[in-house]
């Protein structure tokens, strides 16, 4: 069932003001309806204004085929997984998927338990490359506190991972604080792992 | 979350095993239990819907075979 976690604040780039936002466990059928509606539509004409995958993905379209519905079915399933939302003005500002039968790569920690995620997303609309004037700024960050804030709960003690995509490789690295896991042939990105004190510094930090 | 509270009896050397576990896993008994009960049910459904789970021996490489009946 949906669970409310937190209240946050969001920065609202086109009013510069912060508004209030919450946080929630588990999606609902408000945010597959807005993911449907409001979120699905618009990636999917983004997506086809390119031929290829690459320049999608350079223009904050990379996840168009990511069907949430589905995967909101595979986490009431099952215990491996877990869906969080946000949501600020009525509508679903950010989603993540996590799974967290996962263990630590990189050295230091390897074989611990972590929290990987393996899906998260903001709104079409708060993407810098997708619109002129995004809206929100925040939203991924939230989620990855909130994924922090999972790990710690479940004693895995605010390990977190992630595979990323090339754009996004530097924020994780530099911004985040992520250590970089190398590239991962496999998935074809790289990887990027958060031990206890990346993962205290980046709750204190945002 | 709702939760609901059960009470579970191990024998000594059960218990043992389970502060053992979880002072080398670092983590308190009950994040033990539930992360054993996810990981118990990620390995069965795999091995349900036809995957193979196995374990790897580091310097030999030789794999044996998880089975979940």
């Amino acid at each position: 069932m949906k669970e409310l976690l937190r209240v946050v604040v969001l920065f609202n780039r086109t009013t510069c003001t912060f508004e209030s936002a919450e946080v929630f466990q588990e999606l609902d059928e408000k945010n597959l309806d807005d993911f449907e509606r409001l979120w699905r539509p618009a990636l999917q004409t983004r997506r086809n204004e390119f031929a290829s995958w690459a320049e999608a993905a350079a223009a904050s379209a990379q996840d168009s085929h990511w069907n949430w519905v589905e995967q909101a079915k595979k986490a009431n399933a099952s215990l491996q997984y877990e869906t969080f939302a946000i949501e600020c003005c009525g509508e679903t500002q950010g989603l993540m998927l996590v799974d967290v039968t996962k263990f630590a790569r990189v050295d230091g920690q390897r074989g611990r338990e972590l929290v990987y995620i393996e899906r998260i997303a903001t709104a079409p609309w708060n993407r810098p490359k997708f619109v002129q004037t995004p809206l929100f700024k925040g939203v991924g960050r939230v989620l990855l506190g909130t994924a922090i804030s999972l790990s710690v709960g479940l004693g895995f003690k605010g390990r977190i991972g992630l595979h990323s995509l090339p754009q996004s490789e530097s924020w994780y690295r530099d911004e985040a604080g992520f250590t970089d896991g190398g590239y991962e042939q496999a998935k074809m990105m790289q990887y990027f792992e958060m031990n206890e004190a990346q993962a205290a510094a980046f709750i204190a930090d945002h | 979350m709702d939760r609901r509270q059960m009470t579970l009896m191990l024998s000594d050397k059960e218990m043992n095993l389970l502060d053992q576990l979880a002072d080398r896993r670092g983590m308190s008994k009950t994040a033990l239990l539930r992360q054993a009960l996810r990981l118990y049910q990620s390995v069965t459904e795999r091995i349900e819907n036809g995957e193979k789970v196995f374990v790897e021996h580091p310097a030999t490489k030789d794999k044996t075979e998880l089975m979940v009946l």
